[in-house]
This record gives C-alpha cells, sequence and structure tokens, in this order.
C-alpha cells in the first residue's frame, strides 16, 4: 500500500499525542520519585531535630528538678530540723509544742515527699525495682487503687542509670494518667526481665484508652509526648492496646542494646 | 475487522479479573469497575446492530456521557481539593447539560458527531491534569508506577491523547483512508486501555490485601 500525504498526517499526529503524553508520564515518575525522596529526607531532619530538643528539654528538666529536690532536702529539710530542736528550748506549753512538733513533722514529710517525686533518691540508691515498689505504695495509699506489681526477674541484663530513670518516669506518668483519668480500681504492673529484653506490662480496669496520632500531636497531651520521647531516648518500644470489655494496656519493651 | 474485535473483546480482561477481586468494588475503583460493564454492554449492542446494519450512534452517545460521568466521579472521589472538585462537578454538569441541549435542539442521536467524542477528549485531558497536579503537589506516593491512579491516569491520558487527533480530525478529513486509520488507532489505544484497567483492578485489590494484612495503628 502506497502512502499518502493524509497517511502520514493521521500517524504523525497520533504518535505526536502519544509521544507527549508518553513523556508526561515519564516526567511524573522519574522527577516525582526524586521530589518524594528529597521531602522524607527534610522531614526526617525536622523529626531529628524535634528529638533532640525534646531529649535536651528533657535532660533540663531532670537537672533543674535535681536541683529544686536537693535544695528541699538540703536547705528546707536541715531548717526544720533545726526548728525542731530549737523548739526543746522553748518555754511552750506541752501541748502547743507537741502541736507545733506534729505539724513541723507533716511539713518534714511533705518536703521529703517532694523532693522524692522530683528526684528519687531511692533510685540511685536502690534500683529500679525497689523504686518502683516505693512509688506503687505512695500511689496505692494516694489513690485508694490497688496495684499489683508482678516480677519475673530472671536475671536481665544491666539497664543504665539514664535507661532506669527513662522507664521511672514513665511508669510515673503513667500511673498519673490512670489515677487522674481512667476511672480505675485496680492496676497491675508485670516486669518480665530476661537477659535479651525488658518487657513492662502496665494493665488497668478503667475506661479503656488507646491514643491516635492526632492525640500525641494535641498542645496539651505532654504527658504522651514525654512519654514517646523517653522510651525512644532509651531506644525502647511503646504500645497502647484497649482492652475488651474495659482498662488498657501499656506495653512497653526495651532490647538489650548491641 | 478481526483487530477491532479483539480490541473490543478484550474487555473481557479486567471483567475478569474483577470476577476474581471483587472486594475492589469496595474501593474508589468501583467508578471504573461499573465503566467496565458498561462498556461491555455498549460493545455487545454495537456489534449486533452492526451486523444487523442498524444504526449504532446512540449506543455510541448514551456511552459517551456514562463514560465521562464515571471518569469525573472516579476523580471526584480520589481528590482531596475543593477547587480540582468544584471545576470537575462544573465539568459534568456542562456536560450533560450540553449532552442534552445538543441531541434536543442541533445534532440527531442517529447521527455521528465528532464534536461530541473530542469535548470528552478535552474535558477528560483536563480532569487527568489535574490529577496530576494534585499527585505532584501532596507528595504521598514514592513509586508512581505502583499507584493505581496513576496508572489509570496515564492509560486514560494515552488513550483519550491519542484519540483526540483521530476525533478532531475526523470531520475535517474526507478521505476514504481515513475509517481504516481511524478504527486501526482507536482499536489499538481501546485494547491498550483495557489492559491497563484490568492491571489497576489487579493491583488494587493486591494493595487491598496488602492493607488488611498489615493494618497498623
Amino acid at each position: 500500500m502506497e502512502w499518502k500525504q493524509i497517511d502520514y498526517i493521521i500517524v504523525l499526529g497520533t504518535a505526536a499525542m502519544l509521544l507527549l503524553s508518553s513523556g508526561i508520564i515519564v516526567f511524573m515518575i522519574s522527577y516525582q520519585r526524586r521530589l518524594y525522596q528529597k521531602k522524607q529526607e527534610m522531614a526526617e531532619l525536622e523529626l531529628n531535630a524535634q528529638k533532640e530538643l525534646m531529649d535536651a528539654v528533657i535532660l533540663t528538666k531532670e537537672k533543674e528538678q535535681k536541683r529544686i529536690a536537693q535544695e528541699l532536702h538540703d536547705g528546707i529539710g536541715s531548717a526544720l530540723t533545726a526548728l525542731k530542736v530549737r523548739l526543746i528550748q522553748t518555754e511552750l506549753s506541752t501541748e502547743e509544742k507537741q502541736w507545733i512538733g506534729d505539724s513541723i513533722k507533716a511539713i518534714g514529710n511533705d518536703v521529703r515527699r517532694i523532693s522524692n517525686e522530683l528526684m528519687p533518691s531511692i533510685l540511685d540508691d536502690m534500683g529500679l525495682k525497689i523504686a518502683m515498689g516505693k512509688l506503687t505504695e505512695n500511689i496505692e495509699t494516694a489513690s485508694n487503687i490497688k496495684i499489683t506489681v508482678i516480677n519475673n526477674d530472671k536475671e536481665g541484663f544491666l539497664l543504665s542509670q539514664q535507661e532506669e530513670l527513662a522507664i521511672y518516669r514513665v511508669i510515673q506518668e503513667i500511673l498519673n494518667n490512670i489515677v487522674k483519668y481512667a476511672n480505675a480500681t485496680s492496676v497491675v504492673i508485670c516486669v518480665t526481665h530476661t537477659t535479651e529484653k525488658y518487657l513492662l506490662e502496665i494493665s488497668d480496669d478503667g475506661d479503656g484508652f488507646s491514643p491516635t496520632k492526632s492525640d500525641l500531636s494535641k498542645v496539651g497531651s505532654l504527658g504522651l509526648k514525654n512519654i514517646k520521647s523517653r522510651i525512644q531516648q532509651i531506644k525502647g518500644t511503646i504500645d497502647y492496646q484497649k482492652l475488651k470489655p474495659k482498662g488498657t494496656k501499656v506495653i512497653i519493651e526495651k532490647l538489650k542494646n548491641e | 475487522m478481526l483487530f477491532t474485535h479483539i480490541s473490543v473483546w478484550s474487555i473481557i480482561i479486567p471483567i475478569l479479573i474483577f470476577l476474581f477481586n471483587g472486594k475492589i468494588f469496595k474501593t474508589d475503583l468501583k467508578y471504573f469497575v461499573i465503566l467496565v460493564f458498561v462498556s461491555f454492554i455498549a460493545d455487545s449492542f454495537n456489534i449486533v446492530l452492526y451486523y444487523n446494519r442498524l444504526n449504532s450512534y446512540p449506543v455510541s452517545y448514551i456511552y459517551a456521557l456514562v463514560s465521562f460521568d464515571l471518569i469525573s466521579m472516579y476523580y471526584m472521589s480520589i481528590s482531596k481539593s475543593k477547587l480540582i472538585n468544584g471545576v470537575i462537578k462544573i465539568q459534568l454538569w456542562s456536560f450533560s447539560v450540553y449532552w442534552i441541549v445538543n441531541i434536543l435542539f442541533f445534532n440527531s442521536i442517529l447521527d455521528n458527531n465528532s464534536i461530541l467524542n473530542y469535548i470528552i477528549g478535552i474535558l477528560v485531558v483536563i480532569i487527568l491534569f489535574f490529577h496530576y497536579y494534585e499527585l505532584f503537589y501532596r507528595q504521598e506516593v514514592e513509586n508512581l508506577s505502583k499507584e493505581p491512579s496513576f496508572i489509570i491516569t496515564s492509560t486514560l491520558l494515552l488513550y483519550y491523547a491519542g484519540t483526540l487527533f483521530i476525533h478532531i480530525t475526523r470531520d475535517i478529513i474526507t478521505d476514504e483512508d481515513f475509517i481504516y486509520y481511524y478504527y486501526k488507532i482507536h482499536s489499538t489505544l481501546h485494547l491498550f486501555l483495557n489492559i491497563g484497567l484490568a492491571w489497576v483492578f489487579w493491583l488494587g485489590a493486591k494493595q487491598l490485601v496488602s492493607k488488611n494484612k498489615f493494618k497498623t495503628f
């Protein structure tokens, strides 16, 4: 068949349209990938910067809390002791002395409690296990929530001081959240510490809670952000599970560092 | 004529893929599933009418409107931009009104109307470019070659841009050979479109399975 001018027009015209379309498609695929990767890199950088900032905030907060705790312990604590000694020497009736003495004792206890909450010296002195026991004991007394701690300690790997502090703070925050919002009557803390991993499970019988991504990005949810940040700091993982029929289970896992 | 028949009956490929992966009807791809079935019915009618030497233009007219509406509805359902949705909606209504007015007052439903075809071509290409812009603007997909909406858009672009030229020139060129080329080109692109749809249905179903399998919080 001999090709006429009209044949060329039709074939070339259609071919040009197809070529143009194909060009657009190829351009889209290749350029999109490059742009996407760039965007991912930017997001990663931003995330790292945020993480560093959060780490710095936590570190500063810890330092400041430690300083205030020491001030409370050494300053106000010593002043109260001196006041108590002075009280014995003053000429007051036994009843008045008793009343002032009791007040000083109550203030001393409060100062010690606040100081301990700010910087648990027990954590440094006795370790996470004892500190956790003391913490749950205090919360149980203050809130009427029954807290059971199950320890499956099997000569686990050593947690660093920073890791212990992070886990302690996370437990503290979660228990505070349960007391404040969960309407729970009992809490079970299960610790499984092996040579490979440290597994912490905190279950309650409250209303049930499973934070979404938007919950974590809310301005008010500083506690949740802190928990996430502290877990990231120790390279662990956290998972919230809403239990049926009610309750929440928080699972924290920290694998042994290689 | 054989090649034309192959291209027409190639619609069975996406239908078969759909029959094996019926779950994709729950996704936005349902508009294309309906389009495929409408296309199947229209093509079957066309063949019957052709062999009975009857006029098949009314079927083509109705198919043109339905296909454009379904394509528009698909893009309206996947677009996150209010502006783009609004523009597509305006196009959809304008074209539907034009279609009715044209049949009632200007062109008979029994005559060929190339203008209708290339108006659809231009409007669809505009919608497709809107979708490209949105994909580019949002940057949510790394590999576009695995994204069903991109594949479907690209397949439609090749089909509508490819046929646009022959639709535009159909009224201008009166050469006898033109019809020969018209059917050859159209059939090739139609075959390509059906294969593209089948691929998208398969990919859509595959992604649906993996999405359910790895449902994460």
